[in-house]
């Protein structure tokens, strides 16, 4: 899945999406909505580097009919001067189906900061922080009833069809997801299909790419109890490669949340969550699941000492996650996230403030502490600031 | 002569049959003759919803509301712009649209305000008539600001699941809506404060408030304003309006 940029025929079929929406709905407001944010970061040990990065995004709120919507949000990098599209799809709503066709989100969670089995790789509340995965694909969903759904999602990148090779469906990607919610229950069976691309690259020169296959297929449940909820995954990885033998692993992964009061009143709300993700035969790891990337949403990258800081915490055959969140009141929270792995104790820790400053402005400061299971610790922190519009 | 003191005879005993009549109201009655102007069967609203602490926000949303089912939509502000809730029979789903999903709230998760508001999930639950789920008792009939009002304490029935264990209404004794009401824990802890600053009639002899306080008292300076901009009682919704699938 690649970087998409406003290459030429982007662009075309940006402005000729507009275009027809105007002729359908000419009377009809367009509003604009969005955000503008501020990041900066320091980070490291003794060289320290800082990177500051800003960027908004902009939601034009299209006219939309009662079985017509058509999304379109832009996003854009102030740092480098790159803007792209975040979401650009039209999506069908008949009677028991729905059909979306474009730049999307695909969000399979289902209540654990990693879901294993979801269609890329997403982060779900850790921290506070969530990513979503964004394709250029399709979505069909066939509605069951009673919330539950048959889902397909295909998605093609930018490089699925070139002049030299033609269509090479091996760099397409593919899933499936059964949802059955049930009373107090939530149950999911997943199957994704997706290219993971190796530049061949040897004393230096650049020999092409491997298209691996990356297939994963599992259950996902999430019980609640009223005090707390407990929520599991299991299933199957099966990496098989261009050029070697495949490899295949069982991933088991199990956690809960719940929430309760403190304070002489119960006033101050505090929210658990901990969850433990497994690779049994320790064949596999995070980071090929995080080689999947969350799609075409990553306009920028960020060069600093922190890859080398975590890449024993993403190459581990487990990870603990714990998320820590006390609410001093509703517009400000304090928490904690916590990434361990137990083989070499390799761990990040990641204490944070936010506070919603009001006027649709809201402020995170947030610290890291990056261990690398051995004697070194990697500091940083950084500010963040949010302005919706 | 006699006829005169027959007739004012007459009108004082009159008028003191009718005072008598009004005193006679129980607490049961009176407080279905509240449920008969508050309890909604079907309705839609737009409103904004205040929320004052250390700071404020405002938020805006409209909603449907039919039978055990109510479907909310946030318009405003800006982070919460499409973000809707669904709440069916006892269950209660939230939509994300960034992420374009649905997830269910959880138990432990029902006492928390609704986007920061004073006005816990659990507040917004409550779909049930108060006769069916507080025995009522009048502790006094006296004024507040002006209005005559009842006194009502309303304790949980045995059995019955509700936000507060314990209520303490001022009723309005001609329009019979709640003017004031004291909401309290199991163990006596006065939690929230609720008042209705404006009442609207919106049928006739149907009085309905459309601008309420709820304050916090277990937060310091906490409270939330819900003022409601239109609201038309008994509409005709499309069932699927309250269908998960039409969440997402």
């Amino acid at each position: 899945m690649n970087i998409n940029y406003f290459k030429k025929t982007n662009l075309k079929v940006f402005f000729l999406l507009i275009f027809v929406l105007f002729f359908i709905k000419t009377a009809a407001a367009v509003e604009i909505g969005g955000n503008i944010e501020m990041d900066y970061t320091l980070q490291g040990n003794g060289d320290i580097s800082s990177i500051w990065q800003g960027g908004a995004e902009l939601e034009f709120y299209l006219p939309e009919s009662s079985d017509l919507i058509p999304r379109c949000v832009l996003k854009i990098d102030a740092g480098e001067g790159k803007t792209a599209l975040k979401y650009l799809y039209l999506r069908r709503k008949g009677e028991n189906y729905r059909l979306t066709l474009g730049r999307q989100p695909i969000s399979w969670a289902y209540g654990s900061v990693i879901n294993p089995f979801n269609y890329g790789f997403a982060v779900e509340g850790l921290g506070g922080e969530t990513t979503t995965l964004a394709v250029d694909g399709l979505n069909y969903t066939y509605l069951l009833g009673q919330g539950r759904r048959l889902e397909f999602a295909v998605d093609y990148p930018q490089n699925v069809f070139d002049s030299a090779r033609g269509f090479t469906a091996e760099k397409m990607g593919t899933g499936f997801r059964l949802r059955l919610p049930a009373a107090g229950l939530d149950f999911n069976l997943q199957a994704v299909s997706c290219p993971v691309e190796e530049p061949l690259i040897y004393n230096n020169e650049n020999f092409g790419i491997l298209t691996h296959r990356f297939n994963r297929a599992g259950l996902t449940f999430k019980k609640d109890f009223d005090d707390f909820a407990l929520y599991g995954a299991g299933g199957y990885y099966l990496f098989t490669l261009d050029n070697a033998d495949n490899i295949d692993d069982i991933i088991l992964q199990l956690g809960f949340d719940s929430s309760f009061y403190l304070g002489e009143f119960h006033q101050n709300k505090v929210f658990i969550q901990g969850e433990y993700m497994r690779f049994v035969n320790n064949e596999l790891n995070l980071g090929n699941l995080m080689a999947l990337g969350s799609g075409v949403d990553s306009i920028s990258t960020a060069e600093t000492g922190t890859a080398e800081a975590v890449l024993p915490l993403i190459t581990a055959r487990d990870l603990l996650i714990l998320n820590l969140d006390y609410q001093r009141d509703m517009f400000s929270s304090i928490g904690l996230a916590l990434m361990a792995e137990t083989e070499q104790g390799a761990a990040a820790l990641m204490p944070y403030l936010r506070e919603d400053l009001g006027g649709g402005l809201e402020f995170r400061l947030q610290g890291s502490f990056l261990y690398d299971g051995k004697e070194e610790i990697t500091p940083g922190a950084g500010i963040n600031l949010k302005y919706y519009f | 002569m006699i006829k005169k003191l027959v007739v004012m005879l007459g009108l004082i005993v009159f008028m003191v049959g009718s005072v008598a009549q009004a005193d006679d109201l129980t607490a049961d009655e009176i407080i279905e003759r509240v449920d008969d102007n508050q309890f909604v069967e079907s309705a839609y609203l737009e409103a904004r919803m205040i929320i004052e602490g250390r700071r404020s926000r405002e938020n805006a949303m409209y909603v449907f509301i039919q039978d055990n089912n109510s479907f909310m939509e946030f318009t405003a502000p800006p982070q919460e712009r499409g973000t809707k809730y669904l709440k069916r029979g006892d269950e209660l789903r939230m939509y994300f649209p960034e992420a374009e999903e649905a997830v269910i709230i959880s138990g432990h998760a029902l006492q928390e305000g609704l986007a920061g508001s004073d006005f816990s999930y659990q507040d917004m639950m409550e779909s049930e008539k108060l006769t069916e789920l507080y025995d009522y008792e009048i502790v006094e009939k006296t004024e507040l600001e002006g209005r005559p009002v009842y006194i009502l304490q309303g304790l949980l029935k045995e059995g019955k699941e509700a936000a507060y264990y314990d209520r303490k209404m001022w009723i309005d004794a001609e329009r019979f809506t709640w003017l004031k009401e004291e909401l309290y824990a199991r163990n006596g802890r006065l939690l929230k404060v609720s008042e209705a600053k404006e009442l609207q009639e919106f049928e006739e002899g149907r009085w309905y408030p459309v601008e309420t306080v709820m304050e916090d008292k277990l937060l310091k300076e906490s409270r939330t304003i819900f003022i409601i901009d239109h609201l038309d009682f008994g509409v005709d919704i499309p069932e699927d309006t309250f269908s998960i699938d039409a969440l997402e």
